[in-house]
């Protein structure tokens, strides 16, 4: 906590704080991170293999295998996600199976899972995209942002 | 399902490196770059292969012509990707000034290089025909300008 928010606190806030990071369980920083990094990694490698399998066996190019890629990853980790596989590598690697597309499918998946006893139309069906819902939003909003950062840039700056 | 796309993506990637992948000196050596053994006359695909070779931004070269058509297909070391586009471009314009009477079809696409090392290989082994070899660039040509 910030030290001037502190001096705000009563001496019993302030005593109990004192108290509380005394006994807090420390996070294992570096070692998360470098969780994080191998399970990620390892998941961007799958991706690439995926991508060159169709690269090599459909006729998609390095920048059209993108789509089925992505698919193909997010699916995967739908089945994983219902096997309950997903969760094991997701309590091990935190951000790193988090972060990549397959958090995505797991998101989704998992909050279907959650809500399925409130019935499928208002329990899986409303609370499905309850968080793949503002990945949703917010990653077309911010490539809207770009796409027209990228047009002033391009049309004004000469890029 | 998985651990079979994994494998078989990675089989076909285990044969590739050996001509694109590996340091550039040795790579340059092993891939021929242009079809010698076809009857078509392919001096302006050795000329245009010469040149590219030269370049420090490239690894790796094939080309193949017929006709009117020069097909080339390179490929860009790793860290130079982040100038990709303006390698394309720059490569596109010299090509096209050092070949004015031809239709020059370029591009640094993984795949694209592969479809174009395929045609090279039968060219050398089948004796293909013009109207084959053209055939084949235009497949290419569609496939290297697909956007989705």
């Amino acid at each position: 906590m910030a030290n001037e928010k502190r001096k705000n606190l009563t001496p019993v806030q302030q005593e109990y704080h004192l108290f509380e990071k005394e006994r807090e369980t420390k996070r294992p920083i570096v070692r998360n991170c470098a969780r994080a990094f191998l399970v990620g990694g390892i998941i961007c490698t799958i991706g690439q293999a995926i991508s060159y399998f169709y690269m090599y066996f459909f006729d998609f190019t390095e920048q059209t295998a993108g789509n089925p890629t992505v698919a193909t990853m997010v699916f995967l980790s739908m089945i994983l996600t219902g096997l309950g596989v997903y969760d094991r590598i997701a309590q091990f690697a935190g951000a790193g199976s988090a972060v990549p597309v397959t958090g995505f499918g797991n998101a989704v998946i998992s909050a279907a899972i959650e809500h399925r006893t409130e019935g499928f139309v208002l329990g899986v069906g409303s609370n499905m995209f309850k968080l793949a819902g503002s990945v949703i939003l917010f990653g077309t909003f911010a490539a809207f942002v770009i796409a027209l950062i990228k047009t002033i840039a391009i049309q004004w700056g000469g890029l | 399902m998985a651990a079979l796309m994994v494998a078989s993506g990675c089989a076909k990637e285990e044969t590739e490196q050996k001509q694109s992948l590996q340091g550039t000196n040795l790579m340059r050596s092993q891939t021929s770059g242009t079809a010698k053994g076809t009857k078509l006359d392919q001096g302006p695909a050795e000329r245009a292969a010469d040149y590219l070779r030269r370049r420090e931004d490239i690894r790796d070269v094939v080309v193949v012509n017929s006709g009117d058509r020069l097909l080339v297909a390179y490929q860009i070391p790793h860290m130079q990707r982040w100038n990709r586009k303006k390698i394309e471009k720059d490569v596109e314009g010299r090509l096209r000034d050092m070949f004015p009477g031809y239709k020059v079809i370029s591009s640094s696409d993984l795949k694209i290089f592969w479809k174009t090392q395929q045609l090279k290989t039968k060219m050398d082994n089948k004796r293909l025909d013009q109207r084959e070899v053209n055939r084949e660039i235009g497949r290419i040509e569609k496939l290297s300008k697909e956007q989705t």
